[in-house]
Protein backbone atom coordinates (compact mmCIF):
# COMPACT_ATOMS: atom_id res chain seq x y z
CA UNK A 1 0.00 0.00 0.00
CA UNK A 2 3.00 2.32 0.48
CA UNK A 3 3.79 2.28 -3.15
CA UNK A 4 0.71 3.99 -4.22
CA UNK A 5 0.40 6.76 -1.46
CA UNK A 6 4.29 7.56 -1.94
CA UNK A 7 4.36 10.23 -4.82
CA UNK A 8 7.63 10.77 -6.73
CA UNK A 9 9.14 12.72 -9.25
CA UNK A 10 7.87 10.38 -12.09
CA UNK A 11 3.87 11.63 -10.71
CA UNK A 12 4.94 15.24 -10.86
CA UNK A 13 6.57 15.00 -14.48
CA UNK A 14 3.45 13.09 -15.39
CA UNK A 15 1.43 15.87 -14.23
CA UNK A 16 3.71 18.91 -15.84
CA UNK A 17 3.32 16.91 -19.27
CA UNK A 18 0.08 16.63 -19.17
CA UNK A 19 -0.44 20.55 -18.34
CA UNK A 20 2.32 21.55 -21.65
CA UNK A 21 -0.28 19.09 -23.52
CA UNK A 22 -3.13 20.64 -22.52
CA UNK A 23 -1.99 24.12 -23.31
CA UNK A 24 -0.48 23.48 -26.45
CA UNK A 25 -3.64 21.70 -27.74
CA UNK A 26 -5.24 24.85 -26.52
CA UNK A 27 -2.94 26.95 -27.62
CA UNK A 28 -3.56 24.91 -31.49
CA UNK A 29 -7.17 24.25 -31.06
CA UNK A 30 -8.59 27.87 -29.83
CA UNK A 31 -9.39 30.73 -31.69
CA UNK A 32 -10.21 33.60 -28.84
CA UNK A 33 -6.64 35.52 -27.98
CA UNK A 34 -7.79 35.69 -24.11
CA UNK A 35 -7.96 31.50 -24.15
CA UNK A 36 -4.71 30.90 -26.37
CA UNK A 37 -2.89 33.89 -23.88
CA UNK A 38 -4.19 31.55 -20.95
CA UNK A 39 -2.97 27.86 -22.67
CA UNK A 40 0.17 29.85 -22.97
CA UNK A 41 0.76 30.52 -19.08
CA UNK A 42 -0.23 26.84 -18.98
CA UNK A 43 2.31 25.80 -20.50
CA UNK A 44 5.06 27.90 -18.71
CA UNK A 45 3.63 26.45 -15.44
CA UNK A 46 4.16 23.02 -16.90
CA UNK A 47 7.48 23.57 -17.17
CA UNK A 48 7.77 25.55 -13.66
CA UNK A 49 6.48 22.14 -12.14
CA UNK A 50 8.85 20.07 -14.00
CA UNK A 51 11.56 22.57 -12.53
CA UNK A 52 10.52 22.58 -8.76
CA UNK A 53 10.19 18.76 -8.85
CA UNK A 54 13.69 18.36 -10.60
CA UNK A 55 15.02 20.78 -7.58
CA UNK A 56 13.16 19.49 -4.93
CA UNK A 57 13.87 15.27 -5.89
CA UNK A 58 17.79 16.10 -7.14
CA UNK A 59 20.34 13.36 -4.87
CA UNK A 60 22.08 16.59 -3.89
CA UNK A 61 19.49 19.80 -3.03
CA UNK A 62 20.68 22.11 -4.86
CA UNK A 63 18.35 25.62 -5.41
CA UNK A 64 18.54 26.32 -9.06
CA UNK A 65 16.13 24.83 -10.37
CA UNK A 66 13.56 26.89 -7.61
CA UNK A 67 15.63 30.07 -8.82
CA UNK A 68 14.48 29.37 -12.41
CA UNK A 69 11.07 29.43 -11.81
CA UNK A 70 11.65 32.63 -9.73
CA UNK A 71 12.71 33.95 -13.39
CA UNK A 72 10.08 32.64 -15.15
CA UNK A 73 7.50 33.83 -12.82
CA UNK A 74 8.87 37.26 -13.24
CA UNK A 75 9.13 36.84 -17.07
CA UNK A 76 6.08 35.97 -17.72
CA UNK A 77 4.21 38.69 -15.38
CA UNK A 78 6.12 40.81 -17.50
CA UNK A 79 5.01 39.00 -20.73
CA UNK A 80 1.66 39.11 -19.91
CA UNK A 81 1.64 42.60 -18.78
CA UNK A 82 2.84 43.47 -22.75
CA UNK A 83 0.47 40.83 -23.97
CA UNK A 84 -2.76 42.29 -22.19
CA UNK A 85 -2.22 45.65 -22.99
CA UNK A 86 -1.28 44.38 -26.86
CA UNK A 87 -4.90 42.42 -26.73
CA UNK A 88 -7.03 45.71 -25.09
CA UNK A 89 -5.69 47.50 -28.16
CA UNK A 90 -6.78 45.31 -31.08
CA UNK A 91 -9.90 45.06 -29.58
CA UNK A 92 -10.41 48.63 -29.70
CA UNK A 93 -9.48 48.92 -33.07
CA UNK A 94 -11.22 45.93 -34.10
CA UNK A 95 -13.76 44.92 -31.25
CA UNK A 96 -12.58 41.09 -31.59
CA UNK A 97 -10.47 39.29 -30.14
CA UNK A 98 -11.18 36.06 -32.51
CA UNK A 99 -8.04 35.06 -34.32
CA UNK A 100 -10.43 34.68 -37.78
CA UNK A 101 -10.89 38.24 -37.73
CA UNK A 102 -6.89 39.17 -38.00
CA UNK A 103 -6.84 39.01 -42.03
CA UNK A 104 -5.29 42.27 -43.02
CA UNK A 105 -1.91 40.36 -43.50
CA UNK A 106 -2.35 38.59 -46.12
CA UNK A 107 -0.63 37.90 -49.93
CA UNK B 1 30.86 46.74 -8.69
CA UNK B 2 33.87 47.63 -11.01
CA UNK B 3 32.79 44.61 -13.60
CA UNK B 4 29.04 46.00 -12.92
CA UNK B 5 30.72 49.77 -14.91
CA UNK B 6 32.63 48.21 -17.34
CA UNK B 7 29.76 45.79 -18.62
CA UNK B 8 28.41 47.33 -21.83
CA UNK B 9 25.22 46.58 -21.16
CA UNK B 10 25.13 48.15 -18.17
CA UNK B 11 26.97 51.80 -20.23
CA UNK B 12 24.26 51.34 -22.40
CA UNK B 13 21.29 50.93 -20.51
CA UNK B 14 22.44 53.55 -17.96
CA UNK B 15 22.98 56.15 -21.16
CA UNK B 16 19.13 54.87 -22.53
CA UNK B 17 17.35 55.74 -19.14
CA UNK B 18 19.25 58.95 -18.71
CA UNK B 19 17.82 60.03 -22.14
CA UNK B 20 14.61 58.59 -20.86
CA UNK B 21 14.52 60.91 -18.08
CA UNK B 22 15.88 63.97 -19.74
CA UNK B 23 12.99 63.11 -22.78
CA UNK B 24 10.50 63.05 -19.62
CA UNK B 25 11.80 66.57 -18.49
CA UNK B 26 12.38 68.38 -21.77
CA UNK B 27 9.19 66.61 -23.99
CA UNK B 28 9.34 69.29 -26.65
CA UNK B 29 12.97 67.75 -27.52
CA UNK B 30 13.15 67.32 -31.35
CA UNK B 31 13.06 63.15 -32.33
CA UNK B 32 16.17 64.09 -34.32
CA UNK B 33 18.02 65.34 -31.65
CA UNK B 34 17.51 62.30 -29.35
CA UNK B 35 18.35 59.50 -31.89
CA UNK B 36 21.73 61.33 -32.37
CA UNK B 37 21.76 61.21 -28.63
CA UNK B 38 21.04 57.79 -28.75
CA UNK B 39 23.93 57.05 -31.52
CA UNK B 40 26.28 58.88 -29.78
CA UNK B 41 25.81 56.31 -26.61
CA UNK B 42 25.75 53.27 -28.94
CA UNK B 43 28.98 54.78 -30.85
CA UNK B 44 30.80 55.47 -27.41
CA UNK B 45 29.51 51.78 -26.05
CA UNK B 46 31.40 50.58 -29.32
CA UNK B 47 34.24 51.98 -28.56
CA UNK B 48 34.63 50.55 -25.34
CA UNK B 49 33.84 47.11 -26.21
CA UNK B 50 37.41 47.50 -27.96
CA UNK B 51 38.87 47.83 -25.04
CA UNK B 52 36.85 45.24 -22.66
CA UNK B 53 39.48 42.24 -23.14
CA UNK B 54 41.59 44.95 -21.76
CA UNK B 55 39.78 47.05 -19.20
CA UNK B 56 37.40 43.64 -17.99
CA UNK B 57 39.46 40.87 -19.04
CA UNK B 58 38.64 37.77 -21.03
CA UNK B 59 36.76 35.23 -18.43
CA UNK B 60 34.04 34.15 -16.73
CA UNK B 61 32.07 36.58 -14.41
CA UNK B 62 29.05 36.28 -11.52
CA UNK B 63 29.91 33.13 -10.59
CA UNK B 64 29.67 31.91 -14.15
CA UNK B 65 26.62 33.46 -15.33
CA UNK B 66 28.77 35.99 -17.61
CA UNK B 67 31.57 35.84 -19.84
CA UNK B 68 33.52 37.62 -21.92
CA UNK B 69 34.81 35.45 -24.86
CA UNK B 70 36.04 36.13 -28.62
CA UNK B 71 31.99 35.70 -29.57
CA UNK B 72 30.66 37.94 -26.90
CA UNK B 73 32.61 40.74 -27.90
CA UNK B 74 32.36 39.79 -31.88
CA UNK B 75 28.65 39.87 -31.07
CA UNK B 76 28.56 42.82 -29.14
CA UNK B 77 29.97 44.74 -31.82
CA UNK B 78 27.73 43.34 -34.53
CA UNK B 79 24.33 44.16 -32.17
CA UNK B 80 25.92 47.99 -31.58
CA UNK B 81 26.40 48.34 -35.15
CA UNK B 82 22.88 47.29 -36.11
CA UNK B 83 21.63 49.42 -32.77
CA UNK B 84 23.32 52.48 -34.93
CA UNK B 85 21.65 51.82 -38.14
CA UNK B 86 18.37 50.97 -36.78
CA UNK B 87 18.36 54.20 -34.43
CA UNK B 88 19.47 56.48 -38.26
CA UNK B 89 16.93 54.93 -39.57
CA UNK B 90 13.88 55.80 -36.74
CA UNK B 91 15.04 59.35 -37.17
CA UNK B 92 13.92 59.45 -41.03
CA UNK B 93 10.57 57.40 -39.81
CA UNK B 94 9.69 59.17 -36.85
CA UNK B 95 7.52 61.95 -38.38
CA UNK B 96 5.25 59.05 -39.88
CA UNK B 97 4.02 58.69 -35.95
CA UNK B 98 1.14 60.18 -34.53
CA UNK B 99 2.36 60.15 -30.92
CA UNK B 100 4.97 58.41 -28.52
CA UNK B 101 7.98 59.61 -30.84
CA UNK B 102 10.24 59.75 -28.42
CA UNK B 103 9.86 56.50 -26.35
CA UNK B 104 10.10 54.69 -30.36
CA UNK B 105 13.75 55.68 -30.43
CA UNK B 106 14.99 55.04 -26.61
CA UNK B 107 13.02 51.07 -26.67
CA UNK B 108 15.61 49.87 -29.06
CA UNK B 109 18.63 51.20 -27.19
CA UNK B 110 16.80 48.68 -23.83
CA UNK B 111 16.16 45.89 -26.67
CA UNK B 112 19.67 46.19 -27.75
CA UNK B 113 20.48 46.02 -23.80
CA UNK B 114 19.17 42.85 -23.72
CA UNK B 115 20.87 41.50 -26.97
CA UNK B 116 24.21 42.41 -25.72
CA UNK B 117 23.86 40.39 -22.29
CA UNK B 118 22.51 37.71 -24.67
CA UNK B 119 25.76 37.74 -26.35
CA UNK B 120 27.58 36.72 -23.12
CA UNK B 121 24.68 34.68 -21.56
CA UNK B 122 27.07 31.00 -20.54
CA UNK B 123 24.10 29.86 -18.21
CA UNK B 124 20.33 29.48 -18.67
CA UNK B 125 19.03 32.00 -16.28
CA UNK B 126 21.04 34.68 -17.95
CA UNK B 127 20.38 33.12 -21.42
CA UNK B 128 16.25 32.97 -20.58
CA UNK B 129 16.28 36.47 -18.94
CA UNK B 130 17.84 38.78 -21.86
CA UNK B 131 16.61 36.07 -24.49
CA UNK B 132 12.87 37.56 -22.96
CA UNK B 133 14.02 40.94 -22.33
CA UNK B 134 14.66 40.78 -26.23
CA UNK B 135 11.43 39.54 -27.40
CA UNK B 136 9.49 41.31 -24.92
CA UNK B 137 10.57 44.49 -25.70
CA UNK B 138 9.85 43.58 -29.46
CA UNK B 139 6.36 42.89 -29.04
CA UNK B 140 6.02 46.60 -28.12
CA UNK B 141 7.89 48.07 -30.79
CA UNK B 142 6.06 45.46 -33.41
CA UNK B 143 2.65 46.74 -32.19
CA UNK B 144 3.86 50.49 -32.00
CA UNK B 145 1.80 51.88 -34.32
CA UNK B 146 -1.27 51.08 -32.61
CA UNK B 147 -3.76 53.38 -34.57
CA UNK B 148 -3.21 51.01 -37.51
CA UNK B 149 -5.04 47.29 -37.61
CA UNK B 150 -1.74 46.11 -39.51
CA UNK B 151 0.81 46.62 -36.82
CA UNK B 152 -0.90 45.99 -34.10
CA UNK B 153 -2.16 42.35 -36.05
CA UNK B 154 1.66 41.63 -36.38
CA UNK B 155 2.30 42.21 -32.97
CA UNK B 156 -0.95 39.92 -31.69
CA UNK B 157 0.86 37.00 -34.04
CA UNK B 158 4.54 37.93 -32.82
CA UNK B 159 3.40 38.00 -29.16
CA UNK B 160 1.61 34.59 -29.56
CA UNK B 161 4.41 32.60 -31.85
CA UNK B 162 6.62 33.97 -29.29
CA UNK B 163 4.94 33.01 -26.28
CA UNK B 164 4.47 29.31 -27.79
CA UNK B 165 8.12 29.23 -28.35
CA UNK B 166 9.07 30.47 -24.99
CA UNK B 167 6.91 27.40 -23.14
CA UNK B 168 8.79 24.99 -25.56
CA UNK B 169 12.24 26.41 -24.27
CA UNK B 170 11.36 26.43 -20.55
CA UNK B 171 10.25 23.27 -20.71
CA UNK B 172 13.29 21.61 -22.72
CA UNK B 173 15.49 23.50 -20.09
CA UNK B 174 13.76 21.86 -17.00
CA UNK B 175 14.34 18.79 -18.33
CA UNK B 176 18.24 19.69 -18.90
CA UNK B 177 18.10 21.16 -15.77
CA UNK B 178 16.45 17.63 -14.31
CA UNK B 179 19.25 15.56 -15.86
CA UNK B 180 22.05 17.68 -15.81
CA UNK B 181 21.64 18.87 -12.13
CA UNK B 182 22.71 22.08 -12.73
CA UNK B 183 21.69 25.25 -15.33
CA UNK B 184 25.17 26.40 -16.03
CA UNK B 185 26.54 25.43 -20.02
CA UNK B 186 30.05 24.48 -18.76
CA UNK B 187 28.45 21.74 -16.04
CA UNK B 188 26.14 20.66 -18.29
CA UNK B 189 28.66 19.76 -20.78
CA UNK B 190 30.74 17.85 -18.12
CA UNK B 191 27.47 15.92 -17.38
CA UNK B 192 26.41 14.72 -20.87
CA UNK B 193 30.18 13.92 -21.88
CA UNK B 194 30.15 11.85 -18.59
CA UNK B 195 26.41 10.37 -18.11
CA UNK B 196 25.15 7.58 -20.54
CA UNK B 197 23.00 9.65 -22.68
CA UNK B 198 18.98 8.87 -22.88
CA UNK B 199 15.60 9.95 -24.53
CA UNK B 200 14.71 12.60 -21.86
CA UNK B 201 18.30 14.41 -22.77
CA UNK B 202 17.35 13.89 -26.35
CA UNK B 203 13.92 15.51 -25.54
CA UNK B 204 15.16 18.21 -23.73
CA UNK B 205 17.75 18.96 -26.73
CA UNK B 206 15.43 19.07 -29.35
CA UNK B 207 12.51 21.27 -27.04
CA UNK B 208 15.42 23.98 -26.48
CA UNK B 209 16.83 24.21 -30.23
CA UNK B 210 13.27 24.57 -31.46
CA UNK B 211 12.29 27.07 -29.25
CA UNK B 212 15.18 28.99 -30.67
CA UNK B 213 14.12 28.45 -34.28
CA UNK B 214 11.81 31.64 -32.95
CA UNK B 215 14.15 33.61 -33.01
CA UNK B 216 16.00 33.40 -36.34
CA UNK B 217 12.72 32.80 -37.94
CA UNK B 218 13.66 29.11 -38.95
CA UNK B 219 11.08 25.92 -39.30
CA UNK B 220 9.13 25.21 -37.38
CA UNK B 221 8.34 28.84 -35.77
CA UNK B 222 9.14 30.79 -39.36
CA UNK B 223 5.30 31.79 -39.53
CA UNK B 224 4.96 34.70 -38.08
CA UNK B 225 8.10 36.57 -40.72
CA UNK B 226 6.44 37.49 -43.75
CA UNK B 227 3.19 38.67 -41.49
CA UNK B 228 4.92 40.45 -38.72
CA UNK B 229 8.04 41.88 -41.41
CA UNK B 230 4.65 43.54 -43.40
CA UNK B 231 3.03 44.75 -40.40
CA UNK B 232 5.58 45.81 -38.24
CA UNK B 233 7.18 50.06 -38.66
CA UNK B 234 9.90 49.38 -40.93
CA UNK B 235 13.50 50.32 -38.91
CA UNK B 236 11.48 47.75 -36.41
CA UNK B 237 11.70 44.99 -39.44
CA UNK B 238 15.04 46.22 -39.94
CA UNK B 239 16.20 45.67 -36.39
CA UNK B 240 13.94 41.90 -36.30
CA UNK B 241 15.40 40.97 -39.33
CA UNK B 242 19.47 41.65 -38.32
CA UNK B 243 19.25 42.15 -34.47
CA UNK B 244 17.30 39.56 -33.68
CA UNK B 245 17.99 37.14 -35.96
CA UNK B 246 21.80 37.08 -34.57
CA UNK B 247 20.73 37.39 -31.23
CA UNK B 248 19.49 33.79 -31.89
CA UNK B 249 22.48 32.17 -33.90
CA UNK B 250 24.52 33.71 -30.43
CA UNK B 251 22.51 31.80 -28.74
CA UNK B 252 22.87 28.41 -30.94
CA UNK B 253 26.56 29.15 -31.87
CA UNK B 254 27.23 29.05 -28.18
CA UNK B 255 24.56 25.82 -27.16
CA UNK B 256 26.05 23.60 -30.49
CA UNK B 257 29.74 24.59 -31.28
CA UNK B 258 30.62 26.60 -28.09
CA UNK B 259 29.74 24.96 -25.16
CA UNK B 260 27.32 22.13 -24.33
CA UNK B 261 25.73 20.41 -26.47
CA UNK B 262 28.77 20.04 -28.77
CA UNK B 263 30.35 17.40 -26.69
CA UNK B 264 31.24 14.50 -29.00
CA UNK B 265 27.99 12.33 -27.37
CA UNK B 266 25.32 14.26 -28.46
CA UNK B 267 26.61 16.36 -31.33
CA UNK B 268 25.58 14.02 -34.44
CA UNK B 269 21.75 14.42 -32.80
CA UNK B 270 21.85 18.13 -32.74
CA UNK B 271 23.44 18.25 -36.25
CA UNK B 272 21.15 15.44 -38.20
CA UNK B 273 18.27 17.60 -36.51
CA UNK B 274 19.52 21.21 -37.77
CA UNK B 275 20.52 19.92 -41.17
CA UNK B 276 16.84 18.65 -41.18
CA UNK B 277 15.59 22.17 -40.44
CA UNK B 278 18.71 23.89 -42.09
CA UNK B 279 16.75 22.16 -45.48
CA UNK B 280 13.11 22.73 -44.87
CA UNK B 281 14.04 26.36 -44.18
CA UNK B 282 16.32 27.13 -47.12
CA UNK B 283 13.43 25.56 -49.62
CA UNK B 284 10.16 27.02 -47.57
CA UNK B 285 11.95 30.33 -47.38
CA UNK B 286 12.88 30.98 -51.14
CA UNK B 287 10.10 29.14 -53.04
CA UNK B 288 7.23 30.99 -50.88
CA UNK B 289 8.88 34.47 -51.37
CA UNK B 290 8.52 34.09 -55.71
CA UNK B 291 4.79 35.04 -55.63
CA UNK B 292 4.91 38.16 -53.48
CA UNK B 293 3.92 41.39 -54.44
CA UNK B 294 4.69 43.75 -51.17
CA UNK B 295 8.44 44.42 -50.70
CA UNK B 296 8.23 44.06 -47.25
CA UNK B 297 7.06 40.38 -47.24
CA UNK B 298 9.04 39.38 -50.01
CA UNK B 299 11.90 40.33 -47.54
CA UNK B 300 10.14 38.44 -45.11
CA UNK B 301 10.39 35.30 -46.91
CA UNK B 302 13.70 35.77 -48.10
CA UNK B 303 14.84 36.42 -44.22
CA UNK B 304 13.79 32.83 -43.53
CA UNK B 305 15.36 31.68 -46.83
CA UNK B 306 18.64 33.46 -45.33
CA UNK B 307 18.30 31.88 -41.59
CA UNK B 308 17.84 28.60 -43.48
CA UNK B 309 21.31 29.24 -45.06
CA UNK B 310 23.19 29.93 -41.77
CA UNK B 311 21.62 26.99 -40.10
CA UNK B 312 23.21 24.86 -42.59
CA UNK B 313 26.69 26.20 -42.48
CA UNK B 314 26.13 25.78 -38.50
CA UNK B 315 24.85 22.20 -38.50
CA UNK B 316 28.44 21.59 -40.00
CA UNK B 317 29.31 22.23 -36.09
CA UNK B 318 32.81 22.32 -37.95
CA UNK B 319 35.17 25.80 -37.97
CA UNK B 320 34.35 26.73 -40.90
CA UNK B 321 31.31 26.51 -40.53
CA UNK B 322 31.06 28.84 -37.78
CA UNK B 323 33.28 31.05 -39.69
CA UNK B 324 30.73 31.26 -42.66
CA UNK B 325 27.75 31.63 -39.64
CA UNK B 326 29.63 34.69 -38.76
CA UNK B 327 31.02 36.23 -42.55
CA UNK B 328 27.05 34.98 -43.66
CA UNK B 329 25.97 37.60 -40.83
CA UNK B 330 27.98 40.02 -41.39
CA UNK B 331 27.20 40.12 -45.47
CA UNK B 332 23.08 40.16 -43.75
CA UNK B 333 23.76 42.94 -41.38
CA UNK B 334 25.69 45.17 -44.52
CA UNK B 335 22.86 44.42 -47.13
CA UNK B 336 19.49 44.38 -45.05
CA UNK B 337 20.16 46.96 -43.18
CA UNK B 338 20.71 49.01 -46.58
CA UNK B 339 17.54 47.32 -47.92
CA UNK B 340 15.51 48.39 -44.91
CA UNK B 341 17.25 51.83 -45.00
CA UNK B 342 15.94 53.11 -48.36
CA UNK B 343 12.66 50.98 -47.84
CA UNK B 344 12.27 53.51 -44.70
CA UNK B 345 13.27 56.65 -46.36
CA UNK B 346 11.24 55.86 -49.88
CA UNK B 347 8.09 54.20 -49.14
CA UNK B 348 7.40 57.30 -46.91
CA UNK B 349 7.43 59.48 -50.11
CA UNK B 350 6.03 56.84 -52.59
CA UNK B 351 3.34 55.82 -50.01
CA UNK B 352 3.41 51.91 -50.37
CA UNK B 353 5.43 48.89 -49.86
CA UNK B 354 4.23 47.48 -53.03
CA UNK B 355 6.87 46.07 -55.81
CA UNK B 356 4.65 48.55 -57.89
CA UNK B 357 5.46 51.40 -55.73
CA UNK B 358 9.49 50.78 -56.41
CA UNK B 359 9.10 50.86 -60.15
CA UNK B 360 10.94 53.75 -62.16
CA UNK B 361 12.79 54.45 -58.46
CA UNK B 362 15.63 54.61 -60.89
CA UNK B 363 14.44 58.03 -62.36
CA UNK B 364 12.86 59.36 -59.33
CA UNK B 365 16.21 58.82 -57.48
CA UNK B 366 19.14 56.89 -58.63
CA UNK B 367 21.28 56.81 -55.32
CA UNK B 368 18.30 54.91 -53.47
CA UNK B 369 17.77 52.68 -56.96
CA UNK B 370 21.46 52.23 -56.71
CA UNK B 371 21.49 51.50 -53.33
CA UNK B 372 18.56 48.82 -53.22
CA UNK B 373 20.32 47.35 -56.16
CA UNK B 374 23.69 46.73 -54.43
CA UNK B 375 21.64 45.01 -51.26
CA UNK B 376 19.56 43.10 -53.28
CA UNK B 377 22.39 41.18 -55.92
CA UNK B 378 24.17 40.93 -52.81
CA UNK B 379 21.20 39.14 -51.50
CA UNK B 380 21.22 37.52 -54.07
CA UNK B 381 24.94 36.45 -53.80
CA UNK B 382 26.59 37.41 -56.92
CA UNK B 383 29.93 37.98 -56.88
CA UNK B 384 32.04 40.61 -56.12
CA UNK B 385 29.66 41.74 -53.43
CA UNK B 386 29.65 40.34 -49.86
CA UNK B 387 26.77 38.07 -50.22
CA UNK B 388 28.71 36.01 -52.26
CA UNK B 389 31.47 35.14 -49.53
CA UNK B 390 28.58 34.57 -47.51
CA UNK B 391 27.16 31.93 -49.70
CA UNK B 392 30.41 30.73 -51.01
CA UNK B 393 31.38 30.11 -47.89
CA UNK B 394 28.17 28.15 -46.19
CA UNK B 395 28.09 25.91 -49.29
CA UNK B 396 31.61 24.74 -48.97
CA UNK B 397 31.07 24.08 -44.87
CA UNK B 398 28.21 21.61 -46.06
CA UNK B 399 30.05 20.14 -48.95
CA UNK B 400 33.29 19.98 -46.14
CA UNK B 401 30.90 18.47 -44.03
CA UNK B 402 29.63 15.56 -46.63
CA UNK B 403 25.92 17.40 -46.91
CA UNK B 404 25.86 16.87 -50.37
CA UNK B 405 21.57 16.81 -50.44
CA UNK B 406 22.19 20.43 -48.45
CA UNK B 407 24.30 21.79 -51.00
CA UNK B 408 22.42 20.35 -53.96
CA UNK B 409 19.20 22.32 -52.22
CA UNK B 410 21.19 25.96 -50.99
CA UNK B 411 22.31 25.73 -55.07
CA UNK B 412 18.83 25.25 -56.17
CA UNK B 413 17.91 27.87 -53.91
CA UNK B 414 20.38 30.57 -55.23
CA UNK B 415 19.29 29.86 -58.61
CA UNK B 416 15.58 30.71 -57.34
CA UNK B 417 16.59 33.74 -55.06
CA UNK B 418 18.50 35.44 -58.03
CA UNK B 419 14.96 35.21 -60.06
CA UNK B 420 13.25 37.78 -57.31
CA UNK B 421 15.92 39.55 -56.13
CA UNK B 422 16.70 40.56 -59.60
CA UNK B 423 12.80 41.09 -60.26
CA UNK B 424 12.91 43.48 -57.76
CA UNK B 425 15.58 45.67 -59.67
CA UNK B 426 13.72 45.20 -62.85
CA UNK B 427 10.85 47.10 -61.29
CA UNK B 428 13.11 49.56 -60.56
CA UNK B 429 14.99 49.95 -63.58
CA UNK B 430 13.23 48.93 -66.51
CA UNK B 431 8.93 49.28 -65.47
CA UNK B 432 7.56 53.23 -65.93
CA UNK B 433 6.58 54.85 -62.48
CA UNK B 434 2.81 53.69 -61.86
CA UNK B 435 2.47 56.77 -59.25
CA UNK B 436 4.08 60.21 -60.15
CA UNK B 437 7.19 60.85 -60.98
CA UNK B 438 8.17 63.62 -58.39
CA UNK B 439 11.94 62.93 -57.27
CA UNK B 440 12.74 60.63 -53.97
CA UNK B 441 14.41 62.97 -51.96
CA UNK B 442 17.16 61.91 -49.59
CA UNK B 443 18.43 63.77 -46.66
CA UNK B 444 22.28 64.73 -46.03
CA UNK B 445 22.06 62.04 -42.96
CA UNK B 446 20.54 59.77 -44.97
CA UNK B 447 23.07 59.70 -48.12
CA UNK B 448 26.07 59.62 -46.07
CA UNK B 449 24.59 56.39 -44.25
CA UNK B 450 23.40 54.62 -47.40
CA UNK B 451 27.17 55.48 -49.22
CA UNK B 452 28.66 53.66 -45.80
CA UNK B 453 26.56 50.84 -46.29
CA UNK B 454 26.95 50.47 -50.12
CA UNK B 455 31.10 50.88 -49.82
CA UNK B 456 30.63 47.97 -47.02
CA UNK B 457 29.01 45.89 -49.06
CA UNK B 458 31.36 46.30 -52.47
CA UNK B 459 35.15 47.12 -50.30
CA UNK B 460 34.56 43.98 -47.69
CA UNK B 461 33.34 41.58 -51.10
CA UNK B 462 36.38 42.24 -52.39
CA UNK B 463 39.17 42.46 -49.90
CA UNK B 464 38.12 40.05 -46.87
CA UNK B 465 40.99 40.32 -45.00
CA UNK B 466 39.62 42.22 -41.86
CA UNK B 467 36.47 40.30 -41.73
CA UNK B 468 38.53 36.97 -41.79
CA UNK B 469 40.72 38.36 -39.16
CA UNK B 470 37.87 39.39 -36.90
CA UNK B 471 36.66 35.98 -37.52
CA UNK B 472 39.52 33.73 -36.68
CA UNK B 473 39.70 35.74 -33.69
CA UNK B 474 36.23 34.40 -32.63
CA UNK B 475 37.24 31.10 -33.52
CA UNK B 476 40.24 31.02 -31.10
CA UNK B 477 37.85 32.08 -27.85
CA UNK B 478 36.52 28.14 -27.90
CA UNK B 479 37.20 27.30 -25.04
CA UNK B 480 37.64 23.28 -25.12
Amino acid sequence: MEAFTQITLNHYLALSGILFMIGMIGVMMRRNIIVIYMSLELMLNAANLALVSFSRFSAVPKLDGHIMVFLIITVAAAEVAVGLALIVALYRLKQTTNTGDLTSLKF
Amino acid sequence: MKQFLLMPEFQLLVWALVLFVFDAYRPQTKPRTLAWLGILGAALVLGATFVEPLTMGVGQYFHGLYSVDGLSIFFKQFFLVTLIVVLWMSAEFVEVLPLARNEFLLLPMLTTVGMLLLASAVDFTTMFVALELVTISFYVLVAYQRNRSASLEAGVKYLIIGALSTGFLVYGIAFLYGNAGSTSFATILETLSTNPLNLSILFAMALILVGLCFKISAVPFHIWAPDVYQGAPTPVTAFLAVGSKAAGFVVLLRLVFFSCFGNPVVAPYVSSLLAVLAGVTVILGTFAALPQRNLKRLLGYSSIGHAGFILMALSCLSPRGVNAVLIYLISYLLAGLLAFFLITVVSKQVEGEELVNFSGLSKRSPLAAFGLTVAFVSMAGIPPLLGFAGKLGVLAAAWEAQRYVLVGIGVIAAAVGLYYYLSIVRYMYWNEAADGTAAVKLSCSAKWLVWLLVAGVIVFGIYQMPIATVVDQVLLGRNW
